[in-house]
């Protein structure tokens, strides 16, 4: 069990290394110099570039950058004088949080029930409401879904605001429009997943013995159907951080993504890598935390750490 | 019972009609391929068949829907013609507005920007006791909806009246007007609640000459939509193509080298994955300059990962099969075995691997469009026509809806077509 979490960790520094590399590399071949501007002076310039290392050869500058990135230093903005990307990340990022979690949890814990239900009532009405559930999550993309239900359920029916403020209700709109096509995808496997456990002699077996429908389903039936679904949990959740950058934008939320499309917008380099690097990581720590997971439930993968290969 | 016995028979019935090779050898039913009986069962498939023939009809009309309204109007995805701003399919002279009622009711000059509100009002006052004065319509409006002429409607109250006799002697001026000039369209005052809502009327009418309506420049959507679909298709399957070209060459050397080879070069992919593709997709389009080549060469070398893992483990399965240890005693070379025997046998699961990639290539232009990385400005695509349909979706909600229906639409029916093309690639599920 050790060696399969050092493992993942292993890879997922070095996937982090990757990046990071990639994004200075990027940086470095962009044609525009955050100093390039005409009105700065040229004795200005060179007390700047001093200041931000960029006159020392290009491997020194990607050691310091290496070495700021392990301190957890993500540099500065180039068009908000003086702000750092953290302190911009620590102010905006809890916004996004707020509804990144709460669409993470309406997707897992909808989109489990959802496809247990609709496995347990095959080819009936609930079965029949999952797939349309799935498919709608599957084909009607976040930019079109959001402003619709910002428009119906928001405008004409009043039932929710439409833009992001104090109150939690106001958060409902977005986290379900992030959630929705995440809930689609683990709803649908669910659902597949557990049809396939369900014909398996083990629980025939299970029937045979005389246990309860309720212990055959908790105990036999869903342990072993949410192994596949907890396998795909980490790209779900990597999709949710991304798929927040248009969210925040339609529903006006102050968070990073709203940051990010605007420092795309104003093409501010450093804040787009830096944002960039720290969704990653994100990313990547989620998958983490889903992969030790995995290995935590799999009876499999404990007796395979235990034997010592 | 005597007359059934056996001898009673007529041994004349029983002729020996001898071998006939010819006809128990005939070939009875044509011999199919594996593609053919693919092809037949995905036939039976009602869903796929739709999604497919809906694909279709996408794809022809976004060759000659252009065509079509450039002959006929000349308008083009980029015409622009101020004039003609924002218009809906549905044209109709009707207006309405809801203002506040409040007992106290004082407009100087009020003309609302919105849709359904071109009724102007100029000095409309409501005291306790006085005049109340409307103008309705205005002659200088250039807008599609204008009317030719100005009326004025004006009534005297005092403090006898309430609310609704002030409604009821503004709907009585409106009909005496109606009544000396049938040019005027009539006008209907109704009070909910605090709001006072009025109502010009009108006739709807369908759009000749802009079938969808337009944008906010007056550009002509119908075109847009079927240009749109050229760029969204464009990009979505060139894109597939690429990435899954590099996932073949990557995914058949990995999985035939197999080894120390393959161990590597499936690490780099694993590392790859983990990587969100759409935070690729940004950092390399903030590099390039955005245009058609820059998101087609970004999308496939972002995304031939899980291809090249599809062919990677096809190969290893197929590389020990007996036709290929033939080719190699045949003295076939590595490229020949992988391109000529490999390859073409892993294309079942392929194909539905590049269904199935379409949509979210379409998906993926869209994000991009939204977040300003997608097509430049004139240009149209379905990603810059949902983004724009979504910024005006209050007052104009056909600009987002026609869109956002085709973009639905076509990643459904891909996503059903790949359904349907695996159940019947499937030979497990043959009949």
């Amino acid at each position: 069990m050790l060696r399969y979490i050092v493992k993942r960790l292993f890879y997922a520094i070095l996937t982090l290394f990757v990046i990071a590399s990639i994004t200075f590399f990027l940086m470095k071949i962009l044609p525009h110099n955050p100093f390039n501007d005409p009105k700065i002076k040229p004795e200005v310039r060179a007390a700047l570039e001093k200041k931000y290392n960029l006159d020392k050869p290009i491997l020194v500058q990607y050691g310091l950058y290496l070495k700021n990135l392990v301190k957890g230093d993500l540099g500065i903005s180039m068009k908000e004088a003086g702000r750092s990307v953290n302190a911009i990340i620590r102010e905006n990022f809890p916004n996004s949080f707020a509804i990144g979690w709460r669409a993470a949890v309406f997707a897992t814990v909808f989109g489990l029930l959802l496809g247990i239900v609709a496995a347990l009532n095959h080819e009936g009405l609930l079965d029949y409401l999952s797939i349309l559930i799935a498919i709608i999550g599957v084909s009607i993309p976040s930019i079109v879904l959001g402003p619709i239900l910002a428009y119906f359920l928001g405008v004409e029916l009043g039932w929710f605001p439409v833009t992001v403020n104090e109150s939690e209700w106001s958060l409902v709109l977005p986290s379900v429009t992030l959630g929705l096509g995440s809930l689609a995808l683990i709803s649908r496997l669910m659902r597949s997943s557990t049809l396939e456990v369900m014909g398996q002699d083990y629980i025939n077996t299970a029937k045979a013995k005389g246990l309860s429908k309720g212990e055959i389903i908790w105990g036999h039936v869903i342990r072993n159907a949410i192994m596949p679904v907890v396998t795909v949990l980490g790209p779900t959740f990597a999709s949710l951080i991304t798929g927040s950058i248009v969210i925040e934008n339609i529903f006006a939320v102050a968070g990073l993504g709203k940051y990010f499309v605007k420092s795309i917008y104003e093409s501010d380099y450093s804040m787009i890598m830096g944002i960039t690097i720290f969704y990653a990581a994100l990313i990547i720590l989620s998958m983490l935390l889903v992969d030790i997971i995995y290995g935590l439930i799999d009876p499999r993968l404990r007796v395979k750490g235990k034997g010592g290969k | 019972m005597a007359d059934l016995n056996i001898q009673n028979i007529d041994p004349s019935k029983f002729t020996h009609v001898g071998k006939n090779i010819k006809e128990s050898q005939a070939i009875k039913r044509e011999s199919m391929s594996y593609y053919q009986d693919a092809l037949r069962r995905l036939k039976k498939n009602i869903p796929a068949m739709i999604s497919f023939w809906i694909l279709v009809f996408f794809m022809i009309m976004a060759i000659i829907g252009p065509i079509i309204s450039y002959k006929l109007y000349g308008h083009t995805y980029k015409k622009q013609n101020l004039q003609e701003q924002n218009q809906t399919p549905f044209m109709s002279n009707a207006r309405s507005i809801t203002m506040i009622a409040n007992d106290v009711f004082d407009y100087d000059d009020y003309s609302s920007n919105f849709r359904k509100s071109k009724v102007t009002f100029r000095n409309v006052r409501f005291k306790s006791a006085g005049e109340i004065a409307f103008k309705i319509g205005n002659a200088s409006e250039e807008s599609w909806q204008g009317d030719k002429k100005e009326y004025e409607l004006r009534i005297t109250v005092d403090n006898s009246d309430t609310w609704n006799s002030v409604v009821k002697k503004l709907n009585d001026a409106g009909e005496k007007i109606l009544n000396e000039d049938p040019d005027f369209r009539g006008i209907t005052f109704t009070k909910k609640g605090r709001n006072l809502t009025i109502k010009t009327h009108g006739e709807k009418w369908f759009n000749k000459k802009y079938w969808l309506g337009t944008d906010e420049f007056g550009r002509d959507l119908w075109t847009r939509l079927w240009e749109g679909a050229r760029v969204s298709f464009f990009i979505a399957i060139t894109s597939v193509l690429f990435s899954v070209l590099i996932g073949i060459v990557y995914g058949g050397i990995a999985g035939y080298k197999g080894g120390k080879v393959d161990t590597f070069m499936m690490r780099i992919v694993e590392i790859l994955m983990t990587v969100p593709s759409l935070l690729y997709i940004i950092l390399l389009l903030t590099v390039m300059e955005p245009g058609l080549k820059p998101i087609i060469i970004v999308l496939s070398c972002t995304s031939w990962m899980g291809t090249a893992r599809l062919v990677r483990g096809e190969v290893m399965r197929l590389k020990h099969s007996e036709y290929v240890i033939a080719a190699q005693a045949l003295g076939a070379d590595t490229k020949r075995i992988l391109f000529k025997h490999l390859i073409p046998n892993t294309m079942g699961p392929l194909l539905v691997n590049m269904t199935m990639m379409v949509p979210s290539m379409i998906f993926s232009e869209a994000f991009l469009s939204f977040i300003g990385l997608g097509m430049p400005a004139p240009f149209a695509s379905w990603g810059v026509l949902a983004n724009q349909g979504a910024n005006v979706f209050r007052q104009f909600p056909h600009q987002l809806i026609i869109p956002a229906v085709v973009i639905s639409l076509t990643m459904l029916s891909f996503n059903l077509l790949g359904d349907g093309l695996r159940d019947a690639l499937d030979p497990r599920l043959r009949q």
